[in-house]
């Protein structure tokens, strides 16, 4: 692995700057991200100049790559700005991948109004991806994302996540009770087994302080200790189904087929005139 | 297991005390609000958790979480967030439960909730 990456990074080292044609998508190839950044910053960055979109974008899908979130959506945004250069059907790739990007970081709102006004094919899987991760929301599903079969499943699927509201009050009730609800029995029995074991406790310390054999601190400290484990299985409850839900949406994103969906934005740049001189770069409209 | 209650009960020790200082004082900055907790878990970190067999299942180690909680909602909450943790969710069952993701050549689950995630989906 070492000795493939210090190989790699002499190859960039000792290339000419119109090499970058082969070796870009040699590292995106080899899933050397952070030397395909390298490379495309060498032949692109100029102090006194913006970058080219699509490089920017490029710099950005690789982050993506990356599970980088956080910087694909800095760099993407960066290169919308700049999309008049760019076509109508390039720009639309990139809002696709920026909201995908937006999900990943859960930043739900944003990414429903960037992909609202989008009607393309690259956008289909996003929105599919979108109102599979809120579908506690409930938000009414459109026919031009879902047909008749997908939405019957996602029926289906959206009754099977648990509130965390209503198990959170079942273990205020009965401790486990919320985590059971939320498909945790283990979890469910331990929370049960310690607020029991630390009733029992405080019931014998208020006997024995009943009996004036202790003073009242032991069953305050058994009562307070109790309350507070009792305060930690409420929120466990509430936890526990928003966990079950992260989970079953995993699944069901898997199951569809729907657990990745990038463009693959890297294919587009060995066409397009990026891998010239930056001199040529700077001249674009 | 007798990690574990030991632990515990350097918590219920030192919490009374934390809460009695802040009552005491002034409001103070995040990092000196609960000095006696927070020793506890820097003394546990340097000088106890070092030593052993890292066995945390998380992405997030259990000390860690603990200072995040705390640091994030304030000793009662953050204490009860740790006691779900190691108390109620640290089981056979996690790898059932929880995403699993690779850091460092190990596979370890998260176990965390973004508040955006919280605001947008469970929030009126």
């Amino acid at each position: 692995m070492i000795s493939r990456t210090v190989s790699l990074f002499i190859c960039i080292l000792i290339s000419l700057p119109a090499s970058g044609q082969d070796v870009l998508p040699l590292l995106m190839e080899e899933s050397e991200y952070a030397l395909a950044r390298l490379e495309l910053y060498k032949h692109y960055q100029h102090p006194d100049s913006l970058i080219h979109p699509k490089v920017l974008a490029a710099i950005a899908y690789t982050y993506q790559l990356e599970d980088q979130h956080l910087k694909a959506k800095t760099l993407y945004k960066r290169a919308l700005q700049g999309s008049f250069v760019l076509s109508e059907s390039y720009v639309d790739s990139l809002k696709s991948n920026l909201c995908y990007s937006l999900i990943e970081l859960n930043e739900f709102g944003m990414a429903y109004g960037i992909f609202s006004d989008l009607e393309n094919e690259h956008i289909l899987p996003v929105k599919k991806r979108f109102f599979i991760l809120t579908a506690e929301r409930q938000n009414p599903l459109s026919e031009a994302v879902f047909d008749a079969d997908e939405r019957r499943d996602f029926k289906i699927f959206s009754a099977s996540l648990k509130s965390p509201r209503r198990a959170a009050w079942m273990s205020a009730l009965l401790p486990g009770l919320g985590q059971f609800y939320a498909d945790h029995p283990i979890d469910a029995a331990q929370a049960f087994m310690v607020i029991g074991a630390g009733t029992l406790y405080s019931i014998v310390a208020f006997q024995a302080f009943n009996r004036d054999e202790t003073g009242p601190g032991l069953p305050v400290f058994t009562v307070g200790v109790t309350a507070l484990f009792h305060y930690a299985n409420i929120l466990s409850g509430k936890r526990s189904a928003i966990y079950r839900n992260m989970k079953l949406k995993q699944d069901y994103l898997i199951q569809t087929g729907l657990n990745g969906g990038l463009l693959d934005l890297s294919k587009d740049l060995p066409q397009q005139p990026l891998f010239a001189k930056p001199e040529s770069l700077w001249s674009l409209p | 297991m007798a990690n574990r209650f030991s632990l515990l009960l350097a918590i219920f020790i030192l919490a009374p005390q934390t809460l009695y200082l802040q009552e005491k004082t002034e409001p103070l900055e995040t990092e000196t609000q609960a000095p006696s907790l927070q020793g506890a878990n820097q003394l546990y970190q340097s000088k106890i958790g070092s030593q052993t067999i890292h066995r945390c299942p998380f992405e997030t180690s259990c000390s860690s979480f603990f200072v995040a909680a705390i640091e994030k909602n304030g000793v009662l909450k953050g204490t009860a967030l740790f006691i779900d943790r190691y108390f109620y969710r640290e089981n056979h069952r996690i790898p059932q439960n929880y995403e699993a993701v690779t850091r460092a050549n190990q596979v370890v689950y998260r176990d965390d909730i973004p508040d955006s995630l919280l605001i947008y989906l469970y929030t009126d």
